[in-house]
């Protein structure tokens, strides 16, 4: 058995520990937030936070993660940093198809949990490994910001 | 539970794992996954406390195979072409979860880590449970995906060797800005002392199946005045020229790949008469 | 000023089920019934297959063939076309030859890889130059182009290409596909539900009550997910139909890309008589689109493109031919645009040619050919509404500061120059001619239940561009009803009436004003507490002036059209001939904006991947293999790659569209690729004729001497 912590729960798995951890979560534990869209760590639609730091599920065996944390978009919604996340997004409308989306939420929030107030720069490059094909960007980058000024000193304080 | 698909407490378990079964050290996951074999038997190191460590002593700065590209950026001694070139690679999440270790002995002629590693004339250190050898990351990389490692050893350390040099030179080319496979990266230093090149140093990845450093190229200019080598620029890239035979494949063009090399050779000695010439 | 509120940006209303990751996209749908299956596919361009071995079938696995579709084995969208399965000659590498159901997808890959397929290989062609097989061509005449030709001073001609484009949307395709009971029940990524629907019938000779389709959340489509998912879901429903099981079909990223259409590549001929003053008199036309191995919708498409073959320009004497050329290369299909991306990037860039050939300034040149009102289009149509192109490209040169950074930039020196380009667009919105009214047909509801809440059932998908925000928002503003009180169902063929395929930027434009159509009668009978349902179809509002005529191309390609200019900013390395994105304006006419922030996303995204598409979105297919297969080769730009983006609009409110809204989602796409072209020339003062402009093209063109 290999257990680790998801979303705030010790879980385990019977799995093999080669198995990829996307599948475990989404056929297992049936959290299907996280996506594939192409198996091969390039898009981050699988994005989870592992230990408070971003990753991508479909490359991550499930026996590495052993004693780990694990954060899916299912957990991160319960929190505050969310709510402010999930606000700025909606205001701005950063959202259309969605299929990027959890993995887009979970890469602003490993940027902000290191630097409550980064540049447009620091934004764009924690989103670089997260592929969206509706949006540009640049609405997902101004929520960002948004959720960063709202956030910040508060919710997020790392670096401030 | 299975022998293999182990994720041992020490590096004396993983050795001892690794000698007796049929395992694929696994790092951070980033390539070994891509191959998605079920099947496959891991021996899980990225978490050893022996791999993570980032020393430096007389012989230079000891990275622990394990250390992911993150907390490399995260160490304040990491060399900052090392820093430079890390900084690069793929996306925040890959740099979460893999590791310096694992792109060397990934050995894909794209590593990006590895022009940098060359310009130090990087040795890595092999253990088994019946000692360790050390070799050369020149002779270590055989050929593309081909390393010099036996099936029962495992990288444990990387050792660059202290090096003088005062002017840095890092160029990524890849398809885009971030998340990109390069078409060409060039690593380039050289230590300048009162006018003249006391050291100089070229390597490539991408070009060729494996990393490229050509030594004696990088004689001809050592000893030179910064004048000499003014004048002999366009003849130091010839000779660079000359030895350059790139691949073309689908991500860029043999032309295209030879002749931004040859402009970046260009460009990095400009840019060392600019910082020390007189002007 | 009541109206203009219509623009004002609401909290979109699947937004906190997508946000929280509760959104169901079809590989999210689950059950333990499930099977899965997996699809054998061509190894070869072009084969006869000579043998098949398939090893002894084991126990709850099945193995489903062409000939166990019960009518017809063929794909009907415009035509029964495609086979969807096919094991006696294929045509393209990817094409599909049987399928596997097992328990699960491991299982039906493992069975999957026992099987054998034995080839006899067949010519090939993989270059429409050296086809000889047109799958459809088309032409028109305007004015007296030979006459003209031959009195001409000058011709100038140039041959334009642009690449074969992936949509890249981030959720692969996928089915989930039940039989059960003589019903066949399919659900997932679709753009079209009635495509499918008609799909399915035709190849199981079902009538209507037995086909149920069901859009699941949809991840981008792009027009991938227009005539695609027809052979997708067939395949779902034949593999339920042969196993009896559920099956789910979904594609790993690979398969999608290997096997789902493409932008369609095109090699463009633009021949420019001109005179002793370099006016443009006639223009020859001449476009070839690669069709691949099936004809699909490439009829549409070829239209499409030689319609729109002036782009925002107006010449009086044209001739023009285009064909769509079969390759034994994947079929290319719909993707946003639909062919005019093509053509307006070459006649863009073509005149552009023309001006610095005759040392002119391109603006100026481009601008003075710029239609206005009562203008004729290329097919002598007529541009009735107003038209603020000309304005709409003062604001842009205004708001980029183009001229000044133009001047500014000629002196750059060092590694890193900059560049600013335009590039002008015009293109008609929604379906040629009289389609809506002769073919579409299309039909709405409005259910007003008894507790006052009201319904949009129509068969528009919403695939991220937001059309059921918008369309509940075009119903509350003219019932004055609270936005809470209206929904828009994803549409479920069993509920909704055919509203007509999403595509063509039709779906605000023509459904949405039989939405409002139906929401003001609805107004007018309102009864309080009462179940009420209101059905409207769709009707021509304004006579043709000059009415289409399908045979000779001649008349009122459009109802309207849109227009838009953009302005790119570049900074090109001189040393590796990479090129950054600085900044890109672009200034659109969409008529009347409903909700600001989707409409700024639809212009933000069409105009990063119309940027990727210019420049960085490479696909080489070599002897019928697809190069760039994986997205980490198949370079979709990132959030890095992008520099500012400011888009602005003028508000024309078209006549006979809701709140005075038309077409809107193409048209950012399709103006980008002349905009970056003309900007990199700038910068490289050298001439390019092929997207995409790629760092290896101009490291070539630096090579050559000006």
């Amino acid at each position: 058995m290999i257990s680790f912590v998801l979303n705030g729960e010790n879980v385990e798995t019977a799995s093999l520990p080669s198995s990829r951890l996307l599948d475990i979560l989404r056929e297992e534990f049936l959290l299907t937030g996280a996506k594939e869209g192409c198996g091969e760590g390039e898009c981050g639609a699988c994005s989870v936070l592992i230990d408070g730091k971003l990753a991508n599920s479909c490359l991550i065996a499930v026996g590495s993660i052993e004693g780990k944390k694990v954060m899916t978009i299912e957990g991160f919604s319960e929190t505050e940093r969310f709510r402010v996340l999930s606000d700025a997004f909606a205001e701005v409308g950063a959202v259309q198809c969605g299929f990027c989306i959890p993995g887009m939420v979970l890469a602003s929030e490993s940027l902000l949990s290191v630097c409550a107030k980064p540049t447009e720069e620091e934004i764009r490059i924690a989103l670089s490994g997260n592929l969206c094909r509706c949006t540009g960007y640049e609405l997902i980058v101004k929520a960002v910001q948004l959720a960063s000024e709202r956030g910040a000193g508060t919710v997020w304080t790392a670096g401030i | 539970m299975a022998i293999n698909n182990r994720k041992p407490q020490s590096l004396n378990e993983a050795l001892r794992i690794r000698h007796d079964c049929e395992v694929i050290p696994y790092m951070g996951g980033t390539d070994v996954m891509v191959e998605r074999d079920p099947k496959a038997s891991f021996l899980f190191l990225g978490d050893l406390p022996e791999l993570q460590q980032l020393t430096r002593d007389a012989e230079g700065w000891h990275l622990g195979s394990g250390l992911t590209f993150s907390s490399l950026l995260a160490e304040e001694d990491c060399p900052d072409l090392l820093r430079e070139a890390v900084s690069r690679i793929a996306s925040p999440a890959i740099r979460n979860l893999g590791t310096i270790g694992g792109n060397i002995c990934n050995a894909s002629p794209a590593g990006d880590t590895l022009p940098v590693l060359l310009l130090y004339d990087t040795d890595l250190v092999l253990k088994s449970l019946k000692g360790e050898r050390r070799v050369s990351l020149d002779a270590f990389i055989v050929s593309r995906k081909h390393i010099d490692l036996r099936s029962d050893e495992l990288l444990v350390d990387i050792i660059m060797k202290p090096k003088a040099y005062n002017h840095f030179y890092y160029e990524k080319i890849g398809s885009r800005r971030a998340m990109s496979i390069s078409k060409i990266a060039m690593a380039a230093a050289a230590e300048i002392q009162k006018g003249t090149v006391a050291d100089f140093a070229i390597s490539f990845a991408s070009m060729y199946k494996t990393p490229l450093r050509f030594k004696d190229l990088e004689e001809t200019v050592k000893g030179k005045s910064l004048d000499s080598l003014e004048a002999m620029k366009q003849d130091v890239v010839h000779a660079y020229g000359e030895r350059l035979n790139p691949i073309s494949d689908l991500r860029s063009t043999a032309d295209y790949r030879k002749g931004v090399s040859l402009k970046l050779i260009g460009d990095f000695i400009d840019t060392i008469l600019e910082t020390f010439g007189q002007g | 000023m009541r109206s203009m509120s219509i623009s004002r940006p609401v909290k979109r209303k699947d937004f906190d089920e997508k946000i929280s990751g509760r959104a169901k996209f079809v590989d999210d749908y689950q059950s333990p019934d499930y099977y899965h299956a997996c699809i054998l596919r061509s190894e070869r361009p072009h084969a006869r297959i000579v043998s098949i071995n398939i090893p002894e079938i084991p126990e709850d696995t099945w193995v489903a063939r062409g000939r166990d579709v019960p009518v017809q084995n063929r794909v009907l969208v415009d035509i029964p076309d495609q086979f969807i399965l096919n094991d006696v000659e294929v045509e393209y590498v990817g094409e599909a030859i049987l399928i596997v159901v097992a328990k699960t997808k491991a299982k039906a890959r493992r069975f999957m890889e026992q099987i054998s397929v034995e080839y006899e290989d067949l010519p090939t062609c993989f270059d429409v130059t050296e086809s000889d097989t047109i799958l459809h061509d088309c032409r028109f005449v305007k004015g007296d182009p030979d006459k003209v030709f031959n009195e001409a001073h000058e011709v100038f001609e140039e041959v334009l290409t642009t690449g074969f484009q992936e949509h890249a949307y981030l959720e692969p395709q996928g089915i989930v596909a039940e039989y059960r009971d003589g019903y066949m029940t399919v659900c997932g990524a679709m753009q079209c539900p009635f495509y499918i629907h008609n799909a399915i019938k035709h190849a199981f000779g079902f009538d209507d009550d037995h086909v149920r389709v069901i859009q699941a959340t949809v991840g981008g489509g792009f027009g991938g997910k227009e005539d695609y998912p027809s052979v997708v879901g067939l395949q779902a429903a034949l593999a339920s139909y042969v196993s009896g099981k559920p099956v789910k079909l979904v594609f790993d990223r690979q398969e999608d890309i290997i096997s789902t259409t493409k932008r369609h590549a095109a090699r463009m001929i633009y021949k420019t008589a001109l005179d002793e003053e370099g006016n443009i008199l006639a223009m020859d036309v001449n476009v070839t689109l690669d069709g691949g191995a099936y004809l699909g919708i490439s009829t549409t498409v070829i239209e499409r493109s030689l319609v729109h073959c002036l782009g925002p320009y107006v010449v009086d004497h044209v001739r023009a031919y285009g064909c769509v050329k079969k390759t034994n290369q994947v079929v290319t299909g719909a993707f946003r645009g639909f062919g005019d991306p093509q053509t307006i990037f070459a006649v863009d860039t073509h005149l552009a040619h023309i001006a610095r050939h005759l040392g002119r300034d391109h603006v100026e040149y481009r601008r003075s050919y710029l239609a206005q009102q009562g203008d004729r289009t290329a097919t002598d149509g007529l541009y009735r509404d107003p038209v603020f192109i000309r304005e709409m490209a003062d604001k842009v040169l205004e708001q980029s500061d183009y001229y000044a950074k133009r001047e500014a930039y000629s002196k750059d020196t060092g590694r890193y120059r900059r560049g600013i380009g335009i590039g002008f667009l015009g293109r008609g919105c929604g379906f040629a001619g009289f389609a809506e009214r002769d073919f579409v047909k299309g039909v709405v509801r409005i259910r007003k239940h008894a507790d006052d809440t009201v319904e949009a059932l129509v068969s528009s998908t919403d695939m991220g561009q937001g059309i059921h925000t918008s369309f509940c928002k075009v119903i509350a503003e003219t019932l004055e009803i609270p936005l809470s009180q209206v929904s828009c169902p994803r549409p479920d063929t069993q509920r909704v009436p055919n509203s007509g395929p999403t595509n063509a930027s039709r779906s605000m434009q023509i459904v949405g004003r039989m939405l409002q159509r139906a929401a003001l009668r609805l107004k007018d009978e309102w009864i309080p507490g009462k179940e009420q349902v209101i059905e409207e179809h769709y009707r021509e509002e304004r006579d043709a002036v000059n009415p289409w005529n399908t045979k000779t191309f001649n008349g009122d390609g459009f109802a309207t059209y849109g227009w838009s200019t953009t302005v790119t900013e570049v900074e090109l390395d001189t040393v590796t001939s990479e090129v950054r994105l600085v900044n890109i304006w672009g200034v659109f006419d969409i008529g009347r904006i409903i909700d600001r922030n989707l409409v700024e996303g639809q212009m933000h995204g069409g105009l990063v991947q119309g940027y990727g598409y210019a420049s960085m979105e490479k696909m080489e297919i070599e002897n019928g293999v697809i190069m760039q297969d994986r997205l980490n080769n198949y370079i979709i730009p990132t959030a890095y790659d992008i520099g500012g983006i400011h888009v602005d609009f003028v508000d024309n409110p078209y006549e006979a569209g809701p709140f005075g809204a038309k077409g809107a989602a193409e048209l950012p796409f399709c103006g980008v690729a002349s905009s970056y072209v003309n900007a990199v020339e700038n910068v490289t003062q050298r001439v390019y004729l092929s997207i995409p402009l790629t760092p290896e093209k101009i490291f070539e063109s630096l090579q050559e001497e000006v």
